[in-house]
């Protein structure tokens, strides 16, 4: 789940640009500098060199080690904001870049800052246009890229959450719950209080999964934990987030885990002497004694896989929702203060999702209104889930906020 | 410093603004350790004098010199360097900073002392020396208007002024603050510093000054010593002579008809809520001209808007043509049949940034011929505006073009031509011809002389005495918001009624009028035909 | 003596000055935008070349240009109608989402057999009432408190804001599809969708160019118009000419409210085709504003500035394929459209050079003018 705030109006800050004029022609020769560094492949980050240059005529003279030539193979990778956020977009473009290493002499392409709308069916259509075989789009883009992708049978795409089926797409949602129930362990065993913040954006059933997930992981070893959860109505507010962070500390939450979300809440823990847990963010050195963990996201064995099928000719469109054992989780670099009996009990659950032999929703499971929301010996299957849910688990002090 | 206390003398200065000259020939003469009065109606070239005076405007022609050197100031820095300050009506502080911070504002880096506590000292100092105690590190905004204005003349005094001009300083002041401004002022006369007292204000000018200068139209009226005369020479000075103005009073019908606009005991506030009109009643009657004389601020325009409705009275009534409009607003009164000139030609007798057209349908285009069920007939307009520039003779318009370009004179005639025009039974002007040249001046006259011809009513308002005893066949004076006087044709005193605009009694008053408590038992009430009312028993104290 | 630069209008502009100024902006634009590409490492042909080819060249890449200046031709109307009065209405951005929400809930509650005709005449009409609504929100405190509209518009679209994503994001609310992953609006029914004249190009167009010159008319040739044309230039000769200065500020916010609002229901209707929030909460309104501005309140005047300025916001994404970094691309954008306006400010203003001692200039225009001083 990416959000983003839209609080500035473009030509404005193109105005700005403009008085930083040397600044922004010179800095484009460093624009990937900051691109994150994860612990992707090697082959990733060499390539992260080319960021603008994705001249496919250039690469024609350099194919393959192996023989194969993807030259003619076009991808082209829609991003609705800056591909160096440090978190959302620079992951699908670092998931780009391990597909591009994949595929040698791939043409992969990108473009970012496309707002959904307008500009974004635009983008679809001139990648389209441009001659491109497959077009991701990293947020959710289904129903301004529907149109062009009816328009043109013979291209490929693949958009983020989306569910209208159409041939030649494919959707991807990743399950989110798998690296959060890993986060709730380590909030568990790091919480002195009992009490762990969780501040979300809006009520609805992936964030509700994730704050479950967490919950129940953080159950598993410390089952007197709380989890106060505050829905901030808001995606991306610094201040409120702010507000929201002192006020959980205030009562007492020494750990405070959150959705989306700026970099406050790893600034005020680490004033109060706390521990943060991230969202897809890798925080590890901007407060590294605050730092305890976060779930990351790599979605590049998901393009992979649907590249070689288009090769094949054999592309299923549908719905994708990928988790560990699709391999589309990760994690960044644990806390210091995160032991290695955890890291050890981590690792365990992780193998027993991949095996199938770990089931965080397993039954009985109780709301924190008191209903069995899953009965003895039942579960919420993998490929359910998405619909889950509209309620909390027991511990979580927080309710769904009224229709 | 010169042991000759300074000696300014104007010889001939001529300024013409667009061909008109609002001074015209002024002599001027003043020396150090004296206070002198320069005195005029409003328009008769004190605030350009003293424009020339402080170096904003260059004369035409004529010189300026001090102790016997003539002098040209390109700037006001040359006025100031010469020794010459000028303090305006309307301040020019900076709010927000200190005392001492707004008297070295505006000072190159040699003229101001290194430090603010430096001049934080010079300023007390300063200010102890002539009784014009102020806080130096106390902000504008917290400081009361007499105290802003001691800090003014304070800012003179410190750049070494030894020429004060006061424009009109007692007008924003109370009365206790009148009295410390007057102490200060003999203060500086005593050190030889000579003070210029530019005022309309006949009494507190014969109590605080020495000689007097009067301009009249631009001219030198006279000069005088102030112990030597008394206010009805000054006012006549001021106003003209009487004789003159009478000889060309237009000869009026010889009866005149039923009201069409009666003013009951109506008040008035101004914006600030101090009561602007207090207690007026009038009558215009068809046929007939009343014109109320009066120095600008007396409630004149509060009147004026109370009775086209636009500013609600706080008591009384205001009838037109047998309609009660006191609270109808200004459709009300449109529809009763009032036509208004408004003293403000561009902003509320016409939209400056519109074209003619535009101003000329403004009252009507909300009807027919100019509009059906909302929508506007643009050729109607079109000729509308092409008929009246033709019979008004409005020149300078050019299609498309904004109002605000075209004249002053060609202004007030296109809004003359749509009030005339439009079917009324009386009409309201104010200030008619101020800033017209003579001929377009005598164009306006002419068509408010030609409503009396048509069985209409006229209530004029003029500052220009001379322009409203011309035309009107009853004269009303208004001072502070009262009607204080009434003259009807062939019995005009020009000598009382300037004495009654400046809040003199008569030429028996005491000069220091601002003591002289002139008392009038009722109210003028002009419905008793041909009636005088005594000036003797005019109410309300002289400032 | 010191020397000013004083700046007046322009009684007329020739057709020299009307012609040739923004074309010679739109050259220094572009000569100055070719050396910052140049300095990028870009080939600076190639780019205007494809920045042509994207927004200008062709009836597709209009169409494109078109089916973005849609909503912007609306939000600038709304600005341009309010400027006229000068009242200052930044709350076309959350009227646009009013005008959103009641256009899908219409097309949403409607039977799906409703006639396209009547369902998307009541979807114009619901968003068009709501915006209005919307807009007298801050209409009534203005013109009955005095309340600065600008404050109280502009809080109103974080109001709008917030309502928007709680009934998508925040609740199960009638507009929120339930299947979706992702919280979004339910899809309208095929009749609730604005007709398709050419790709992306849909009906909208039309109903913003009839609007422009529906409003031009009003404005120019209504008693209505002529009223709001008087109290935008002169308050105090409205009120002196009997005008009602109070209903005019409620019946011109609710105008400007409805035309934003009917942008948000073109947006909804026509291209996002449900209520989603981030598609339609993309600064349409915002953008409206500086159209109106740029426009100089001309209703016929914010038709070609939003098409150009659309024209110069297609192109983005197909300049960055050229491997045009970002930044760039946003940099090149704002750089020619801000020049070009600019130029426009030298059509309609008059730079002088002069000196203070002899500042003295015909006609009563300017208020620095040195006049015969009334009041002494």
């Amino acid at each position: 789940m990416q959000k983003r705030p839209r609080l500035h109006l473009r030509l404005l800050a193109a105005l700005l640009l403009a008085f930083a004029l040397v600044a922004a022609a010179c800095g484009s020769d460093d624009t990937t500098e900051s691109t994150t560094e994860t612990d992707t492949s090697t082959e990733a980050e060499a390539t992260t060199e080319e960021a603008e240059a994705d001249d496919a005529e250039a690469d024609d003279t350099e194919t393959a080690d192996d023989g194969a030539d993807f030259s003619d193979l076009k991808v082209v990778m829609i991003l609705d904001g800056s591909a160096e956020d440090g978190g959302w977009n620079t992951t699908h473009l670092n998931s780009g870049r391990k597909m591009e290493a994949a595929f040698p002499g791939m043409d992969f392409s990108y473009v970012e800052e496309i707002e959904p709308g307008q500009p974004a069916t635009n983008a679809f259509q001139d990648a389209v246009d441009a001659g491109a075989d497959l077009v991701i789009g990293t947020t959710f883009y289904q129903f301004d890229m529907i149109d062009v992708a009816a328009e043109n049978p013979d291209v490929y795409f693949l958009t983020w959450a989306g569910f209208e089926p159409q041939d030649n797409v494919g959707h991807f949602t990743q399950a989110t719950e798998d690296g959060r129930y890993m986060d709730g362990i380590v909030a568990g065993s790091l919480t002195e209080s009992n009490i762990i913040g969780y501040p979300v954006g809006f009520p609805f059933e992936e964030v509700n999964r994730a704050l479950n997930a967490f919950t129940l992981g953080a159950q598993e070893v410390n089952p007197d934990v709380e989890v106060r959860a505050v829905y901030l109505n808001t995606w991306f507010d610094p201040a409120i987030e702010q507000q929201a962070a002192e006020a959980l500390a205030n009562a007492g939450a020494d750990v405070i885990a959150h959705e989306v979300g700026s970099q406050v809440y790893a600034t005020v823990m680490a004033e109060r002497g706390g521990y943060v847990i991230g969202y897809t963010n890798d925080w590890s050195d901007f407060e590294p004694e605050a730092w305890a963990s976060s779930f990351l996201l790599d979605w590049s064995t998901y393009y992979i896989e649907q590249v070689e099928a288009i090769l094949a000719d054999e592309f299923v469109p549908g719905n994708s929702y990928g988790g560990l054992a699709e391999g589309w989780i990760d994690f960044a670099p644990y806390g210091p203060a995160v032991t290695d009996e955890i890291l050890a009990l981590i690792d365990e659950r992780k193998q027993g999702i991949i095996d199938g032999t770990f089931d965080m929703f397993a039954g009985p499971i109780f709301d924190n209104q008191g209903n069995e929301v899953i009965p003895e010996g039942e579960t919420i299957e993998f490929a359910d889930r998405n619909a889950c849910c509209m309620w909390l688990v027991d511990g979580i002090v927080g309710e769904i906020p009224a229709e | 410093m010169t042991t000759e206390p300074i000696h300014l003398e104007v010889r001939s200065i001529t300024k013409s603004f667009y061909g008109v000259a609002a001074i015209d020939s002024v002599d001027f003469d003043l020396r150090g350790g004296e206070i002198h009065g320069l005195l005029g109606e409003n328009g008769a070239g004190k605030s350009t004098l003293c424009s020339v005076l402080s170096g904003l405007y260059r004369p035409d022609s004529g010189s300026v010199s001090i102790d016997g050197h003539e002098l040209q100031f390109r700037s006001p820095q040359d006025a100031a360097s010469a020794g010459i300050g000028m303090v305006y009506q309307h301040f020019r502080l900076v709010d927000s900073f200190t005392v001492a911070q707004n008297i070295v504002l505006g000072l190159r880096k040699g003229q101001r002392p290194k430090s603010i506590r430096q001049v934080e000292t010079m300023v007390s100092d300063l200010a102890d020396e002539y009784g014009l105690h102020v806080d130096p590190t106390a902000p504008i905004w917290q400081l009361s208007v007499g105290e802003q204005q001691r800090v003014e003349i304070l800012k003179q005094l410190f750049r070494g002024a030894k020429i004060l001009i006061l424009d009109e300083p007692t007008a924003v002041l109370a009365p206790q603050e009148t009295d410390r401004l007057f102490e200060a002022v003999e203060t500086m006369v005593a050190k030889e510093h000579a003070v210029v007292l530019v005022s309309h204000k006949m009494a507190e000018t014969m109590a605080n000054t020495d000689r007097i200068t009067v301009l009249q139209r631009g001219r030198n009226a006279g000069s005088v010593r102030t112990g030597d005369t008394g206010p009805a020479d000054v006012a006549r000075m001021m106003f003209g002579d009487a004789k003159a103005a009478e000889r060309t009073t237009i000869a009026g019908p010889d009866e005149v008809g039923d009201p069409v606009l009666t003013l009951s005991n109506v008040s008035v506030l101004a914006d600030k809520g101090m009561t602007a009109v207090d207690d007026v009643s009038l009558t215009v009657r068809r046929g007939e001209v009343v014109g109320i004389a009066g120095v600008a601020g007396n409630g004149q325009r509060e009147l004026q808007e109370a009775i086209a409705g636009l500013r609600p009275t706080t008591s009384g009534t205001i009838d037109i043509n047998g309609t009660d409009c006191t609270s109808t607003g200004p459709k009300g009164t449109m529809r009763a049949g009032l036509a208004y000139v408004p003293e403000d030609r561009l902003g509320v007798g016409l939209a400056p940034g519109l074209p003619l057209e535009h101003n000329i349908a403004l009252k009507n285009h909300d009807r027919a011929p100019h509009s059906r069920k909302g929508i506007l007939s643009t050729s109607s307009i079109e000729e509308t505006t092409n008929r009246l520039v033709e019979d008004f003779d409005v020149r300078g318009n050019r299609k498309g073009m904004r109002v605000s370009l075209m004249s002053g004179g060609n202004l007030q005639k296109a809004i003359l031509a749509r009030e005339l025009t439009e079917a009324h039974d009386v009409l309201l002007a104010a200030a008619p011809t101020r800033g017209l040249d003579m001929a377009a001046a005598a164009a306006v006259r002419t068509h408010i002389i030609n409503e009396r011809a048509d069985d209409r009513g006229v209530l004029v308002f003029s500052e220009d005495l001379d322009e409203v005893i011309h035309m009107s066949d009853v004269v009303l004076v208004m001072f502070k918001g009262r009607i204080v006087g009434r003259f009807v044709r062939d019995e005009i005193d020009v000598d009382r009624i300037g004495l009654l605009m400046t809040g003199s009694q008569d030429e028996e008053a005491p000069a220091d009028a601002s003591e002289a408590s002139i008392v009038l038992a009722d109210r003028v009430d002009n419905e008793r035909p041909a009636a005088e009312t005594p000036p003797s028993t005019i109410a309300g104290a002289a400032s | 003596m010191t020397s000013l630069i004083r700046v007046e209008p322009r009684g007329h502009a020739g057709s020299w000055v009307r012609f040739g100024v923004p074309a010679l902006a739109l050259l220094f634009a572009l000569a100055l935008g070719g050396g910052i590409l140049a300095i990028a490492g870009n080939n600076p042909f190639e780019a205007y070349r494809t920045m042509f080819d994207a927004s200008l060249n062709g009836w597709s890449a209009m169409s494109r240009t078109l089916a973005l200046a849609t909503p912007l031709i609306l939000t600038g109307l709304a600005a341009a109608v309010a400027f006229q009065m000068r009242v200052y209405n930044i709350g076309g951005e959350g009227q646009l989402y009013l005008g959103a929400i009641a256009a899908s809930w219409v097309g949403l509650y409607l039977p799906e057999t409703t006639p396209m005709v009547l369902m998307l005449g009541a979807m114009l009409i619901a968003g068009a009432l709501a915006g209005a609504f919307w807009a007298l929100l801050a209409a009534i405190p203005k013109a009955y408190f005095n309340a600065d509209e600008i404050i109280t518009t502009l809080m109103l679209n974080f109001v709008a804001l917030s309502l928007m994503n709680y009934l998508i994001f925040g609740s199960q609310s009638f507009w929120r599809d339930p299947r979706r992953p992702v919280p979004g609006g339910k899809r309208l029914p095929e009749n609730a969708i604005l007709p398709s004249l050419s790709g992306r190009l849909h009906f909208g167009i039309i109903i913003a160019v009839v609007a422009a010159v529906v409003l031009w008319w009003i404005l120019r040739r209504t008693s209505w118009g002529f009223q709001i044309r008087t109290i935008g230039d002169s308050p105090r000769a409205a009120s002196y000419a009997g005008m009602s200065v109070k209903l005019k500020t409620l019946g011109v916010l609710a105008v400007s409210g409805a035309l934003a609002a009917i942008a948000g229901v073109s947006e909804v209707s026509g291209v996002s085709k449900g209520l989603e929030p981030r598609a339609i909460a993309t600064e349409i309104g915002f953008t409206g504003i500086i159209i109106a501005v740029v426009a100089r309140s001309n209703p016929l005047g914010v038709v070609p500035v939003a098409v150009f300025l659309a024209a110069i916001a297609t192109a983005g994404s197909r300049l960055q394929s050229i491997g045009i970094a970002v930044e760039v691309v946003f940099l090149l954008q704002g750089l020619i459209f801000l020049t070009v306006t600019a130029g426009e400010f030298f059509v309609s203003n008059r730079v002088r050079f002069e000196r203070t001692a002899e500042a003295e200039q015909p006609g009563d225009s300017s208020p620095t003018t040195e006049l015969p001083a009334g009041a002494t």
